[in-house]
């Protein structure tokens, strides 16, 4: 045991100071979740929907209405307080706004008040709503008190569950990072055999189960740090909902997905020679997995593709992991996915140990 | 070739290794064909030969990480283990220490986590820090071993061949590609292992190298033994012939008669060269003699002289016909 737990400290550490693991795992989640999640998630040239109730219906209220109404950035909706607020929950608007009673005549005194709705979810949506709306009442100020700031903004902020092109990619994206920090696994085995480390190692009492076992134990410890860093940024930096008690459900996926592809990465360090032909295979593998899969979008896929689909653990680790964090499932809901990842993972794992090689 | 089947002492106390018959045959290659010797404990023993000679799987069977041809007549018996047997491979580990070509440790990992990774292996084994003191190694203890140079990881081999303080040492070409100065260092390093009562069998392409350890050295070539004994055995068994080269002042010396320096007591031959003579002898003193005195004779100055000993090298051309590192 200690001998074991020796080798799997070793093996964590060699796999934090490999470079280009990290950079292919994460890096390219946290891209993609960048590059989805802010550039793609609202389309800036769309007029912001915005809702608008006049509780005042003053003159001065009036006014502001018509101004608002003619600003082409903002496309307004009036309507009862209540019944816009819904609306923004369910994601019709960006944001709500509410001139309330006393409006006009606060104008006089610096004490207008108005209540602006925005979805904190929504990063991108609320900054914009809070700097076009604000933008606006400015305006008004600066024409009815002259530069003074005499109306304020109450901001209210409202949680959106609607699915955004980001709660959807976030579960893939941790599906693809658990893919690619597991897939290579072989790939350095294959260095080892080359270098004669695995040699070394075969003259001295370690058996080939306590060497695959570290390294096996090492990837799946890798693997959730990852999969905490990816939801750590999916929650801080893009507001995915991210539930404490979804966390044991995510973990349990985490684990046995990373089994099903650290075996699969060490049929390819068993059944190919050399170093840089494992990481074209492994890389073959991985990227039309990483499609098919379903970890940018869920796949439906024409017929003749669907048993090749069915099989890929990565497609049952996407599957598993949007059920938990779109729908709310627990363990038992996503079982056949479990049960398909852990039995492909045994049949390839049980395939390397039978044809493990210390020396080529 | 001739096949010199080397004498296998009985099996004693005194003895740390014996092969009988050992075969090892590669898809459409008999790397080792039919090897047998034994080793005594603290001796230094050397495998002697060319690449491709089958020195390295030798010892690799030895060190139970290669399997043998299955065949009833061969013995491979480590410290009174039987090797064959696989189950008996595991106690074997534990008590030899290897060394092997390639530099073979985890380059991701420094040198003292190496060498903590294999300690924590064996079932006892000797302080990390005592051996990277004993190799010079302090100042790299943290470096990657990948960083090292050539000389540097040679050193850490060793170390880490010692870890489980080993009776029997297995070093594989331990000096191949270090410069002179690492390769004087690794020699020390092999002496004190023997000083410290423990058997080294080493493998080597380089003469000198064996000239200067080994008690005794086996020489193969195509996968079997072709001498074995101590180098001076050998040297006087297959090697006895010492060469004089005399150069002369001035050209007094061709008249000299070429056959009157041939026939001098103890020659076997003369070679003619620009300013002189090779004389190839039997008696290096009495040829000796005999060549200054006819040079006095014939009133022609002798301008320089030297001798040559047979080495292992010329052991090794006059049994296989060919150059060692070829």
């Amino acid at each position: 045991m200690k001998v074991f737990l020796k080798m799997v400290r070793l093996q964590f550490k060699m796999l934090l100071r490999n470079r280009a693991l990290m950079i292919s795992s994460l890096g390219l989640a946290v891209v993609s979740m960048l590059i989805f999640g802010f550039l793609f998630s609202n389309d800036t040239n769309q007029p912001l929907a915005v809702g608008l109730t006049d509780l005042d219906k003053s003159p001065a209220s009036a006014q502001v209405t018509a101004a608002l109404e003619k600003n082409q950035a903002i496309k307004v909706t009036t309507g009862d307080q209540a019944a816009l607020v819904n609306d923004l929950k369910q994601g019709q608007y960006s944001a709500v706004v509410v001139l309330e009673p006393g409006f006009g005549s606060g104008l006089a005194t610096a004490n207008a008040h108005v209540q602006l709705y925005v979805d904190n979810t929504d990063i991108v949506g609320a900054a914009r709503s809070r700097g076009t709306i604000g933008a606006i009442f400015d305006e008004v100020s600066k024409q009815s008190a002259g530069f003074k700031d005499v109306i304020t903004v109450d901001e209210q902020q409202v949680t959106v569950r609607q699915q955004r092109q980001i709660d959807v990619l976030t579960p893939g994206m941790l599906g693809m990072t658990i893919m690619f920090a597991n897939m290579f696994v072989g790939v350095a085995l294959i260095g080892w055999r080359e270098r004669g480390t695995l040699k070394r190692l075969s003259a001295t009492p370690l058996k080939a189960w306590q060497l695959i076992g570290a390294q096996i134990v090492s990837q799946l410890a890798l693997s959730l740090v990852q999969a905490a860093l990816i939801l750590v940024i999916a929650a801080t930096v893009f507001n995915v909902q991210v539930e404490t008690g979804w966390l044991p459900a995510l973990g349990v996926l985490v684990l046995v997905g990373a089994f099903s592809i650290v075996s699969l990465g060490y049929v390819i360090g068993n059944f190919v020679e050399k170093q840089q032909a494992a990481q074209s295979t492994a890389t073959l593998i991985s990227l039309p997995m990483m499609f098919l899969g379903g970890s940018y979008f869920v796949v439906d896929p024409p017929t003749f593709l669907k048993p090749v689909v069915e099989i890929l653990p990565l497609t049952h680790l996407n599957r598993a992991l949007r059920q938990v964090m779109l729908n709310d499932a627990g363990l038992s809901s996503v079982l056949p996915d479990l049960g398909i990842m852990a039995a492909f993972g045994a049949v390839l794992l049980a395939l390397s140990l039978r044809t493990f090689k210390w020396s080529r | 070739m001739l096949q010199v089947q080397a004498p296998v002492e009985p099996h004693t106390q005194y003895t740390a290794i014996e092969i009988r018959n050992l075969h090892c045959t590669y898809p459409g290659k008999k790397a080792v064909d039919g090897v047998s010797f034994a080793v005594l404990k603290g001796e230094i023993f050397g495998i002697l030969g060319p690449n491709g000679a089958g020195k390295s799987t030798t010892l690799e069977i030895i060190e139970g990480l290669r399997t043998p041809d299955a065949r009833p007549d061969t013995t491979v018996s480590v410290d009174g283990l039987d090797v064959k047997d696989r189950r008996q491979r595991d106690e074997l580990h534990h008590r030899i220490g290897l060394q092997l070509q390639t530099s073979a440790l985890f380059e991701e990992l420094s040198v003292r986590e190496n060498l903590e990774m294999l300690a924590s292996l064996y079932r006892r084994s000797k302080p990390v820090e005592g051996l990277l003191k004993e190799f010079n190694l302090e100042d790299k203890a943290k470096s990657r071993i990948g960083t090292l140079s050539g000389g540097q990881q040679q050193r850490v081999a060793l170390a880490a061949a010692l870890l489980n303080d080993p009776q029997i040492v297995f070093l594989d070409e331990p000096t191949t590609a270090l410069d002179p100065q690492a390769r004087r260092n690794v020699w020390d390093s092999i002496r004190a292992l023997q000083q410290a009562g423990k058997t080294v069998i080493l493998t080597t392409h380089y003469m000198e190298e064996a000239e200067a350890l080994c008690d005794r050295v086996a020489i193969m070539d195509t996968g079997r033994i072709v001498a074995l004994g101590t180098p001076a055995q050998l040297i006087r068994q297959y090697a006895s012939e010492q060469t004089i080269t005399a150069n002369f002042a001035s050209p007094v010396y061709r008249n000299i008669p070429a056959n009157e320096l041939a026939n001098l007591p103890a020659v076997t031959r003369t070679v003619p060269t620009a300013n002189g003579y090779i004389l190839h002898t039997t008696n290096l003193a009495e040829a000796m003699n005999g060549l200054l005195h006819t040079a006095e004779q014939y009133g022609a100055a002798v301008a320089e002289i030297s001798t040559h000993s047979p080495t292992l090298e010329d052991v090794f051309i006059n049994l296989t016909g060919k150059m060692l590192r070829d």
